[in-house]
């Protein structure tokens, strides 16, 4: 029976900048990240919304920063992924390599 | 370092048409990168992406609906009288719409009108709002010492939120 509640494809980018970003895992940075690798404008209130989902389904945790004047007197929330987030982001990726496979125009192409 | 302000008005949207959680922290980081210099449309386009749009549709047909009910005739079986007034409807509309908002954002459905809470008080929540109406009021601020001010007791506030949420062992 297959598994329920694979990653979407911006889930996934979010979970893996999150991943790259360790301790510094807030809003901006992860945005940036994302941006760079895709090349296209991110909205902040997407990848919130992203991790909202990701939090509720156990997959992130989340802390509150200091405030700082920079951000009007706002903290940052600072976000980490769990276990089973890792292991959620394994299984994605396991998933996608199957998919991938025996495609023969697929293969060899490194842009 | 120089704090820039953001268009007041995609600021004050922001704060009523923006999603429930992370607000904060989106609010947050929209103004730490304008401060690094991203522009004015920069800012806005990401403040249109935030807001909940098809929420808040849902919420102002709701309250058109309500408006209408509201100024039925009695006699509004006949055709003439089915439409009822439009700017009473309109006026109806726009009140209960922005009653609407305002539970949403207190969070306290049955206590609040206005935004004050009636029957219980919240320093968590109290503390909350006056940390947004302090931070409103600085971005209309146009004497920089007394933003500067501002901005100390909002960071003051917000030190003092963190002290006290922290729990001894």
């Amino acid at each position: 029976m297959p598994k329920q509640g694979h990653l979407g494809d911006f889930e996934l980018m979010v979970m893996l900048a999150v991943m790259r970003l360790r301790d510094n895992a807030y809003g901006i940075p992860i945005s940036r990240i994302i941006e760079q690798e895709s090349c296209r404008e991110v909205a902040l209130g997407s990848v919130y919304a992203a991790l909202e989902r990701l939090e509720a389904r156990g997959y992130v945790t989340s802390h509150l920063g200091k405030p700082t004047a920079e951000r009007g007197g706002r903290a940052k929330r600072y976000f980490r992924i769990t276990p089973s987030g890792q292991g959620m982001v394994r299984e994605t990726q396991q998933a996608l390599i199957r998919l991938w496979r025996g495609l023969p125009e697929l293969e060899g192409v490194h842009s | 370092m120089k704090l820039s302000y953001p268009p007041r008005l995609a600021v004050w949207l922001l704060k009523y048409f923006g999603p429930e959680t992370n607000l904060e922290a989106l609010a947050g980081d929209l103004q730490e990168a304008f401060s690094q210099g991203k522009s004015n449309a920069w800012y806005w386009r990401q403040v249109v992406a935030a807001i909940a749009w098809r929420k808040h549709l849902r919420l102002l047909i709701r309250s058109a609906i309500f408006g209408w009910l509201l100024t039925l005739p009695p006699d509004f079986r006949e055709k003439s009288h089915f439409v009822g007034r439009p700017l009473h409807i309109a006026i109806i509309t726009i009140i209960w719409f922005v009653i609407s908002i305002d539970r949403k954002k207190t969070q306290s459905l049955p206590c609040s009108l206005t935004g004050r809470e009636l029957i219980k008080s919240d320093p968590d929540a109290d503390r909350a709002r006056m940390i947004e109406t302090l931070h409103l009021d600085m971005l209309q601020e146009t004497d920089p010492e007394l933003r500067t001010a501002y901005e100390q007791a909002i960071i003051k506030l917000k030190s003092n939120q963190t002290r006290d949420s922290i729990q001894p062992i």
